[in-house]
């Protein structure tokens, strides 16, 4: 995480201020100065505020942070941005708060609210605005929580030892969250349960097992309850033995009573059936007694039945003669239908012979009718042939027109493609040639360039010269300047030196002497000396100087003569060129031969296009000709084929009209005459028919005539035959009863015939007696032989000899099912208890294994190391080889961190304690033992190792910032600078420090600085210094 | 005119927790000796007397009773001036009396700008200053750092010049391209707080307090640092102390070495030669004694066993860092399941078996889930 800016509003002493941190960045120490008291801590604690809504310091909640001067109308809120995992992201929190009601007056109690907002580049992706969201999403970037983050990041007021002397278990939940050890207790927890679980599963089949064994029943003395299963288990075994032994005995006397049960009942039944012997006897003589006595009925319903039998078998006869005698009524019945028939039958053949003549009247016409269909079936070939010709003369005319056709085109074709050529070949002629001009202009061009070059020349040369010339002047009026000068300075000071002389003179003048200039003996206004005196050096310099100065002048006006004497002569050789060169157009010279060089690129533009015309017309000439050439062609073949179908046209025409010749003049179109051949054909067929028809139905009406008459005949002599025989039966039968009944025999006959019926029932009656008969003297029999000479038995004796014995044997039964269900609960019991035994034998050695890992990882061990502990002392070791470094560095060798390497009392001191080497005494300490200057430094250097070492590991968390607060001034000297000293080598460390101390040497030595400045008004503010 | 130029006393300085009075007070018995010797005219003293800017009180009286001593009983006029680690205000107490016996003391800005006058020399006593005195002084906000200041003010002391006399300069500052040893308090912005040489060409002769090496600059002519009267750091150890003894006639200096009561020495040896029994013979035991050793291995109360031998030991280090004999912690990356292998081998001196290994993997696999 790297933080960015913390904007603070209305919080601790800060009504609105900023903090950059990034102006930080490249100064890898900075101090956060100011007084105590006047709100250097409540950065950092507004940075975690903004980050988990919570200070730094324990004591003060955000809510409590609320700038004491804020109005109601300012609200209280922290504004972090920062970058973590290249994102953005920006977080505010405004704690509980009573703030102005927006509407109305008064106030009213705000709530905490807060939002995190998270950027991909200046984008918005994503914004959380409760709690619930934010929280874990901190913690998961940063790996810590509120107070680890305190922990991590500052280095607080007093307590620089904090992480030095935390306990192993405090060690272990910071380095956790870290190193992201997670795992390996959640592993631990893994094993933990599993051993408690297996154990809980152990336990609780030992349970169950005891409990079946609670079941068991023991046949003998039951051991004691706390006995152990194994013994129970061997208790079980022989009394297993014993209940087999028991059923076995069991069985054996079930068996014998089951024996004699059966014994008795065989008794018993067979005293029974000599019983029933007994009663047989009696009844069989009782029936045989009834019978006899029936014996003289039974005699009457025999005769009876016999002549009843007789009468019988005389019935066919009687219904024969009633037969026959309906069959002549039947016949002569028929006979009189017939004679009934016999005029129709008649009436009918007459009818038929009469169409028959009609048709046959008819026979002449018909015959003229297929004379004529005759006639026609001759024409019918010649017509069709006539026809095919005319068709083929149709179909060759219209080819040879067609043909015709295909050549009229073909010529315009050709026409065309000739008058194409002829365009191209006129707009060839037509395309201009500038090949000429453009050499021509070429030509004048290349003329015209080398002289237009040394116009150039000249032109450059002549500039030259006038610049020359200017200057040369200006040197030249300088040069004169300073001779004039020089002249004037010479000609003061020569003045000068005359005045003084002049007043040296008048200075030696006497009254009344005469003066040796003028000789006056008066000298009212004598020459006083009213300048600096004069030397003679001085003139004479200054004479020289006016020499050297008119020698210059006169050089500078030589030389820019000599210069304007060239500047003319190049003036005139440049005039002449440039007459050439413009000749007579009244143009400056570049014009001209940019004209002349335009003229010659617009002329050879012109003779390139010609020439692509040129080529692009050739092409197309050369299209047109073999365009033409083929028309050519194309209209010869299609004449030669024109004249070829003119030719078969004619020929067809030729062959049509000889097969018109042909034909009668009167003969029909084809269609005509197919159709009367048919009409007549027809008419032919349809008379053929009715003649048969009528032919037919005559024959028949004839024959059915004959029929009738032959079959009344034989019917007249049938009823005849049949009366005759009738009469002759009826006489026979009739005597037949006479013989038999006597008087009155047809009614006796019929009496009888009537009580046919009574057959049956008499005939059974006397069958029945005769079978009861013998059915009784068979059991008579059979009793008789049973019975021999036995005396009739005592059922009732041998019966209750029976129940007893059945008795027995169901007490018997009893017994041994019960013995034999114990044996086998008791067998399946036992055998269940040493199943389950030797399973959960498995099962505890099992959960004692696990156990006994789970409790080693779980740090039950010699060591009082847990599994993640030791882990996490391997990374612990790292933060302190790194650690060892810099602190080794800071304190002259003196120390190094050592990994506590004995267990403590108690696992929650174990594994990561740290000590110290101290190199003057040779032996390891407790980092408890430090002193407050060597507490800072080492809790500095194990601050740094472990950001190092965090962000070398994967999935580790890197925090680029630490604080360190205060806690200089409890320190004494030699503390403090070593404190120093520890600080000031922190110069290249790629975290960001910042230095919470109100020292003032600190001040000199850090010059990238916050300074919190208070304003006496229990307000600060924060100022941002860097060195200059 | 001679005039003797010493600095850097640090009185009340403690060496490595040794009370260094004793040696103070012999090293300026032999100052003043040299005095007498070399029959000065005074005695210039360019800063930092005291070691704190709050001394204790038996340094107080110490430094009071070299001042009585040189000033009151020898009469030698003295040239004093605060230096940074003196406190201005409780070293300036009584400075407007002290000039009635030729006791010059300036510790504030202002006062460098009225030179004291000596036959035909001017002294100019400039005390250690910060940049703000300079901007008050001048009503400059523009003399942010030493450097700037000390331009203006080298301008603002030639105004002074006599141009008819020698100019004199006894000044406490870090001259740029000096070089510097362990015992000063550092300068943590270079160039900053520097001053440039060129700003102190005007004076005939610069006599500087501040850094303890009197060799701290050699390229300057006529610019020189008096150095410390004892080695107050192993880095020291090279260099001779003493004093300059500067002939204002000719601008000539001259260096007195003056002799220590300890020396300071500093011993790169194995611990078994530094402990032998002729230590004695081949060593000064008496001399302040840094030792650095050339064992690797740890060695049980060795700062005891070698106060034993040398009784003012003042450090302890090594050529080369101890090699602790550490248990090769386990690799943290190996992965859970070797790791556990390596854990239960060393805690119960057993390997895993088949058994705990499988059910380690089983609870490892539900952990991996839970946490996903």
């Amino acid at each position: 995480m790297q933080l960015e800016q913390l904007h603070i509003q209305n919080f601790g002493p800060y009504r609105d201020e900023r903090v950059d941190f990034t102006h930080f960045a490249e100064t890898p120490v900075f101090l956060i100065s100011g007084k105590t008291g006047s709100g250097k801590t409540t950065i950092f604690d507004a940075l975690v505020f903004a980050l988990y809504g919570t200070t730094a310091g324990d004591d003060r909640s955000g809510a409590e942070m609320r700038a004491a001067f804020a109005t109601p109308e300012a609200a209280t809120r922290v504004t972090l941005a920062f970058s973590h995992g290249g994102r953005r992201y920006e977080i505010w929190r405004q704690p509980d708060q009573v703030l102005a009601k927006k509407r109305g007056t008064g106030t009213t109690k705000s709530p905490g609210s807060m939002c995190l907002t998270e950027y991909d580049g200046a984008t918005e992706r994503n914004q959380w605005t409760k709690q619930r969201d934010i929280k874990p999403r901190i913690e998961a970037m940063l790996h810590l929580d509120a107070n680890q983050f305190r922990q991590m990041v500052l280095l607080p007021q007093g307590k620089f030892r904090q992480f030095l002397d935390a306990s192993s278990n405090d060690k272990e939940a910071l380095l956790r969250n870290l190193f992201g050890t997670g795992l390996y207790e959640r592993w631990e927890e893994a094993l933990r349960q599993s051993a408690k679980d297996a154990n809980a599963a152990v336990g609780k089949e030992s349970e169950r097992l005891a409990t079946l064994a609670s079941r068991f029943a023991y046949p003998d003395a039951a051991p004691a309850a706390e006995a152990s299963l194994p013994d129970k288990m061997a208790a079980m075994k022989a009394g297993v033995a014993v209940l087999d032994k028991a059923a076995q005995a069991a069985d054996a006397a079930l068996a014998a009573a089951t024996h004699k049960s059966q014994k008795a009942a065989s008794a018993l039944e067979a005293g029974s059936r000599l019983a029933e012997a007994f009663a047989n006897r009696a009844s069989a003589q009782a029936a045989l007694a009834a019978l006899e006595q029936e014996a003289p009925a039974r005699a009457a319903a025999a005769t009876r039945l016999a002549l009843l039998q007789w009468a019988q078998t005389l019935a066919p006869q009687q219904r024969q003669l009633d037969k026959q005698a309906a069959a002549v009524v039947a016949h002569q019945a028929t006979l009189d239908g017939l004679h009934g028939e016999l005029p129709d039958v008649q009436a009918a053949l007459a009818k038929a012979e009469e169409a028959q003549a009609a048709l046959t009247a008819r026979a002449a016409a018909d015959a003229a009718d297929v004379a004529k269909a005759q006639t026609l079936a001759q024409l019918e070939p010649q017509l069709a042939q006539a026809a095919d010709a005319q068709a083929k003369a149709a179909t060759a005319g219209k080819r040879a027109a067609d043909a015709k056709a295909a050549v009229e085109k073909a010529e315009a074709a050709q026409r065309s493609a000739a008058a194409a050529v002829v365009a191209t070949q006129e707009a060839q002629a037509q395309v201009t040639d500038h090949a000429a001009a453009l050499h021509e202009a070429e030509t004048a061009l290349a003329g015209l360039l080398p002289q237009y070059r040394q116009w150039q020349t000249g032109a450059k040369h002549l500039a030259a010269l006038a610049k020359q010339q200017t200057a040369a002047q200006t040197a030249l009026t300088a040069a004169q300047a300073a001779a004039d000068a020089a002249a004037q300075a010479y000609q003061d000071l020569h003045d000068r030196q005359l005045s003084q002389q002049i007043a040296a003179l008048a200075a030696k003048l006497s009254p009344d002497a005469p003066c040796p200039v003028c000789g006056s003996l008066e000298h009212p206004h004598p020459a006083t000396i009213a300048v600096a005196p004069v030397a003679d050096a001085a003139v004479a310099a200054a004479d020289s100087e006016r020499l050297a100065t008119a020698q210059a002048a006169a050089t500078a006006q030589s030389a820019a003569a000599e210069l304007a004497r060239q500047l003319a002569e190049a003036q005139t050789a440049q005039a002449a060129l440039t007459q050439a060169l413009q000749g007579a157009a009244d143009r400056p010279v570049p014009d001209v031969i940019a004209a002349a060089q335009d003229a010659v690129a617009t002329t050879r533009k012109a003779v390139t296009a010609e020439e692509k015309q040129r080529a692009a017309l050739g092409e197309q000439l050369t299209a047109a000709q073999q365009a033409a050439d083929t028309a050519v062609t194309t209209l010869a073949t299609r004449q030669a084929t024109a004249q070829t179908a003119a030719t078969a046209a004619a020929q067809a025409a030729g062959v049509a009209s000889g097969m018109a010749a042909k034909l009668p003049a009167d003969a029909p179109t084809l269609e005509a005459l197919k159709a009367q051949s048919a009409q007549l054909t027809a008419k032919h067929e349809a008379y053929q028919k009715a003649v048969r028809d009528a032919t037919a139905a005559r024959e028949h009406a004839q024959a059915a005539a004959t029929t009738l008459a032959a079959t009344i005949a034989a019917q007249t002599q049938q009823v005849a035959d049949q009366t005759t025989a009738l009469r002759r039966d009826q006489a026979a039968f009739a005597a037949v009863l006479t013989a038999k009944l006597g008087d009155g025999a047809p009614a006796t006959f019929a009496a009888l015939a009537a009580a046919a019926g009574d057959i049956a029932g008499l005939q059974a009656q006397l069958d029945d007696a005769k079978q009861r008969q013998a059915a009784q003297t068979a059991l008579l029999k059979q009793a008789e032989g049973a019975i021999g000479t036995k005396e009739a038995p005592d059922l009732a004796a041998l019966t209750l000899a029976r129940d007893a014995s059945a008795q027995a044997q169901a007490a018997a039964q009893t017994v041994q099912a019960q013995a034999a269900q114990v044996l086998a609960q008791n067998r399946e019991l036992e055998a269940e208890i040493a199943a389950g035994y030797a399973k959960n034998r498995e099962a505890i050695d099992s959960a004692t294994v696990l156990a006994s890992l789970a409790a080693v990882v779980n740090g039950n061990n010699p060591q009082r190391l847990s599994l993640e502990r030791y882990v996490l002392r391997a990374y612990l070791d790292r933060v302190l080889k790194v650690g060892s470094t810099r602190l080794a560095n800071l304190t002259a060798g003196r120390y190094q961190f050592a990994l506590h390497t004995d267990p403590g009392s108690y696992q929650s001191d174990s594994g990561l304690e740290i000590d110290i080497y101290d190199d003057q005494i040779g032996q390891l300490r407790s980092v408890h033992t430090l002193s407050g200057g060597e507490s800072f430094v080492a809790a500095l250097s194990l601050a740094l190792a472990l950001g190092e070492v965090i962000s070398q590991v994967a999935g580790g968390v890197t925090i680029d910032a630490l604080f360190i607060d205060e806690g200089f001034g409890s320190l004494d000297s030699a503390s403090l600078t070593t404190a120093m000293q520890a600080l000031e080598s922190l110069e290249g460390q790629s975290r960001m420090i910042g230095i919470i101390s109100h020292v003032e040497a600190l001040q000199v030595s850090i010059p990238d600085q916050l300074q919190v400045v208070p304003t006496g008004s229990g307000e600060s503010h924060i100022r941002e210094r860097h060195a200059e | 005119m001679k005039i003797l130029h010493t600095a850097d006393w640090h009185i009340g300085k403690r060496l490595a927790g040794f009370d260094l009075t004793a040696d103070q007070d012999y090293v300026f018995d032999q100052l003043v000796a040299c005095a007498q010797r070399e029959q000065v005219d005074a005695i210039a003293i360019a800063g930092d007397l005291y070691d704190r800017a709050l001394a204790n009180e038996d340094a107080v009286s110490q430094v009071n009773r070299m001042l009585y001593r040189l000033n009151r009983e020898l009469h030698y006029p003295l040239l004093v001036i605060s230096g940074n680690h003196d406190s201005a205000v409780r070293l300036g107490t009584g400075r407007q009396w002290f000039s009635a016996t030729g006791l010059h003391l300036n510790t504030e800005l202002a006062e460098a700008f009225t030179p004291v006058e000596m036959g035909d020399v001017q002294f100019f006593l400039l005390p250690y200053f910060e940049p703000v005195a300079a901007r008050q002084y001048f009503h400059d906000d523009s003399l942010t750092n030493i450097s700037l200041a000390m331009h203006r003010v080298s301008a603002e002391l030639q105004t002074r010049f006599d141009s008819a006399k020698k100019h004199v300069l006894f000044a406490h500052f870090f001259a740029a391209n000096s070089t510097q040893t362990d015992s000063e308090t550092k300068v943590a912005v270079g160039g900053l707080d520097a001053v440039d040489v060129a700003d102190l060409a005007a004076f005939d002769y610069v006599g500087l307090g501040h850094l303890h090496n009197r060799n701290a600059l050699t390229h300057v002519a006529g610019v020189q640092y008096a150095g410390s009267l004892l080695k107050f750091s192993t880095s020291e150890i090279a260099q001779e102390k003493g004093v300059y003894i500067l002939d204002t006639a000719t601008m000539a200096r001259r260096f007195v070495p003056l002799k220590p009561l300890h020396e300071f020495q500093h011993l790169t040896d194995a611990f078994a030669a530094l402990t032998a029994p002729d230590a004695g013979e081949r060593f000064d035991r008496d001399a302040y004694t840094a030792v650095t050793l050339t064992d690797a291995a740890v060695i049980p109360n060795v700062m005891t066993a070698l106060r034993e031998v040398f009784p003012r030991i003042t450090g302890l280090d090594r050529e080369q860092a101890v090699q602790l004999n550490r248990a090769a912690a386990a690799d943290p990356t190996l992965g859970p399941l070797p790791l556990l292998a390596e854990f239960f081998r060393q805690v119960t001196d057993t390997e895993l078996d088949d058994a705990q290994l499988a059910f380690a993997r089983t609870a490892l696999d539900g952990a991996k889930k839970e946490g996903n």
